[in-house]
């Protein structure tokens, strides 16, 4: 298995992952190879996006990262200490410094406790929140600091709240064991638009007010672009390309990255024309193939069945991702770096 | 320039004052308050709204899936190819499903009997309606197949559900929506389950089958972004009622109603660097048990005055507009002032 390792700014990484490997059973001695061999490094204080279609293993890397469940192989190490392999206690206590946010909020929250006893559950279970004296006041903060009223929300249940607020019980609940790095799967797509962009607002604030490192998962090219310093594009368990997410509407050069831009609406290409006058960014490649099954994935690139530039090497050789620009890493025997910068 | 909303040509589908309200232990949900629209051969509507703006509840009651009986009052009509849909038995609404109109939901996978083949699907509605040998029905399932973009339409008659991608379930869906040519396809969500690149697929398949078999389209959707470059005109609900009716481009140009320029403003877009904080609306939806008396956005609005808060504004065309025919229900449209002066 190739490792893909993308180069961050800082020389002290919060967070490292080394050649990850995620396989499922799926029955019949056949294994789904959901992710094979992926590495990645997020700075103190930055921001890496991951970006995929369901099935490119996406969700598999963040859960690997909090250790849930731990990789087939590889490791993570969170600052000086490596998760992969450590002894269940110190696992859990090291948990405390890496807090992941899910997809579905309200499913996240259990419906029988009240807001303060769900924010208030990472604390109790760890000790470092055992001075209850401060308890309600530091409930109340954490509260205010996701723009919740604590007057209103501190006893109700989720099943009275909206979708957005139980997103913000859970990131107060995260935010509160003053973690290092945030797992952020897709927070945001379970949510309304105008909602979406609050959860977003909120996010960003956050970590740039407390200088956290977050990995983004999401599947919306635009809201990944919004939120992250990195992009790193996943297909089918592998990354294609890791680049500046600035670059990323012009400079993205994985045939792959190529077409996720082209089957963008409109409205989030920014075009100033009215809708419809425009598609595709520019030479795109429109392919109408559906993505093949991570049970058998295809040899060589794994891209390489929907790929317009696909050669013979293509499949008989896996392309290793080069760097074609500083910080801009791809995985693709014929991508060349784009200057059609406007 | 741009077709004025106003239909032409003979209309196939005349909602006039279209209300839905479920009864409920505290009293009527008004689901849909109010809503009048028409559509013309050849033409695509988006309706769009957040979750509970009564969307889905709408485009039910078009159809006729959702009528007046006990736990539910529907009023206003709803006429279709020159019949009430609410006036008709059961029997003669059932005579419209398939022929005049049809609906594609959301979920492929739920829209599909998982112990049925594909081909059966398809089969068992032309041999219902239009009376096909079970020879011809089967004929006529794989042209259906092929019509709708699925490779190898023989072979793919003969699998189940499970054997098929969400994409090229979602295809089937549409097919057996086409099975019987309606004049009137009603699409809520199409896309939502699917992943990007497929949902690109999808709504320019639905585009071109409305351009090809001159049949109405109404696409029901959340996002906003998949409406833009697909339809013609754009009806925005909010708590049940329309508060802007327009063409599409008009909408996304130069929206009149503080609602749809707040929801457009909140999409995250490419061209925005990073890190961008997006604009955000304040509060939640209101009740609709208890629905604000006057201007249901008013409470959210910043542009809301005490005339708001008692009078329910109408929709009304937009005194001096370019983009002549659209309508909007507000007292105080945007771009109004600037306007005046010129």
């Amino acid at each position: 298995m190739t490792t893909t390792h993308d180069t961050g700014p800082d020389p002290r990484p919060a967070l490292v992952a080394e050649d990850l490997v995620v396989e499922y059973p799926a029955g019949h001695g056949r294994t789904v190879h959901a992710v094979s061999g992926v590495g990645l490094e997020v700075a103190a204080g930055e921001t890496l996006g991951i970006l995929g279609e369901s099935g490119c293993g996406k969700s598999s890397v963040g859960r690997s990262l909090i250790q849930l469940p731990p990789p087939g192989s590889g490791t993570v190490r969170l600052g000086t200490t490596t998760l992969t392999g450590l002894a269940p206690e110190e696992l859990r206590r090291a948990r405390a410094r890496i807090q992941l946010i899910t997809q579905d909020p309200v499913s996240a929250l259990n419906p029988r406790r009240k807001v303060k006893d769900l924010v208030w559950e990472g604390p109790s279970i760890w000790g470092n929140g055992g001075d209850t004296r401060d308890r309600d006041t530091r409930i109340d903060t954490a509260l205010r600091d996701v723009g919740l009223d604590p007057q209103t929300v501190r006893d109700r249940r989720p099943h009275e709240l909206s979708g957005g607020q139980c997103q913000r019980v859970c990131v107060a609940r995260a935010l509160l064991l003053e973690p290092e790095v945030l797992i952020c799967d897709e927070p945001v797509s379970s949510l309304d638009v105008s909602v979406q962009a609050q959860i977003l607002n909120l996010l960003e604030t956050t970590v740039r007010r407390r200088g956290l490192s977050m990995v983004f998962i999401a599947h919306d090219v635009s809201v990944v672009k919004n939120v992250s310093d990195r992009v790193m594009v996943m297909y089918l368990g592998k990354v294609c390309e890791v680049l500046p997410s600035d670059g990323l509407p012009h400079e993205a050069a994985h045939p792959y990255t190529r077409l996720l831009l082209a089957s963008l609406p409109e409205v989030q290409l920014g075009t100033t024309g009215p809708p419809g006058t425009t598609d595709a960014p520019d030479d795109a490649p429109v392919h109408t193939a559906e993505p093949p099954s991570p049970l058998d994935p295809p040899s060589g690139c794994r891209f390489r069945t929907r790929c317009p530039l696909a050669t013979g090497r293509c499949a008989d050789e896996e392309p290793v991702p080069r760097e074609i620009r500083p910080g801009h890493r791809v995985a693709c025997h014929h991508a060349e770096p784009r200057r059609n910068r406007p | 320039m741009t077709t004025p909303p106003a239909a032409t040509g003979t209309p196939l589908l005349t909602a006039t004052g279209v209300r839905t309200a479920f009864r409920t232990p505290r009293g009527p949900v008004r689901a849909v308050d109010g809503v009048s629209l028409s559509l013309t051969e050849g033409e695509t509507l988006g309706v769009v709204g957040e979750s509970g703006s009564g969307k889905s509840v709408l485009g039910r009651t078009l159809m006729g899936l959702i009528t007046d009986g006990p736990g539910t009052t529907v009023s206003g009509s709803v006429l279709l190819g020159g019949k009430d849909v609410h006036r008709l038995t059961p029997a003669g609404r059932r005579a419209l499903w398939g022929t005049e109109v049809a609906m594609v939901f959301q979920d492929p996978m739920t829209s599909l009997n998982p112990v049925k083949k594909v081909g059966a699907h398809l089969s068992e509605s032309v041999r219902r309606h239009l009376g096909l040998s079970r020879a011809d029905a089967r004929e006529r399932a794989v042209d259906l197949l092929r019509k709708v973009g699925i490779p190898e339409p023989a072979r793919r008659a003969t699998q189940y559900p499970h054997e098929l991608s969400g994409g090229m379930r979602q295809r089937v869906v549409i097919a057996m929506a086409l099975a019987c040519g309606p004049r009137l396809l009603i699409a809520d969500e199409p896309t939502t389950a699917l992943d990007v690149t497929v949902q690109k697929q999808i709504l320019d398949l639905l585009r071109s089958l409305t351009e090809d078999l001159r049949m109405a389209t109404i696409l029901i959707s959340h996002d906003l972004a998949t409406v833009a470059g697909r339809t013609d005109r754009v009806a925005v609900m909010y708590a049940g009622r329309l508060v802007e009716y327009a063409d599409t481009a008009a909408v996304f140009d130069r929206p009149r109603h503080p609602y749809s320029s707040a929801l457009i403003a909140s999409i995250p877009r490419l061209d925005q660097p990073p890190h961008t904080l997006l604009p955000t609306i304040e509060g939640r939806p209101p009740d609709l048990l208890h629905p604000p008396a006057g201007c249901r956005f008013a409470p959210r609005c910043p542009a809301a005055t005490d005339r708001c808060a008692t009078e329910a504004p109408e929709l009304a065309a937009y005194a001096g507009d370019r983009d002549a025919g659209g309508v909007v229900a507000c007292h105080h449209p945007l771009g109004a002032a600037e306007e005046a002066t010129v």
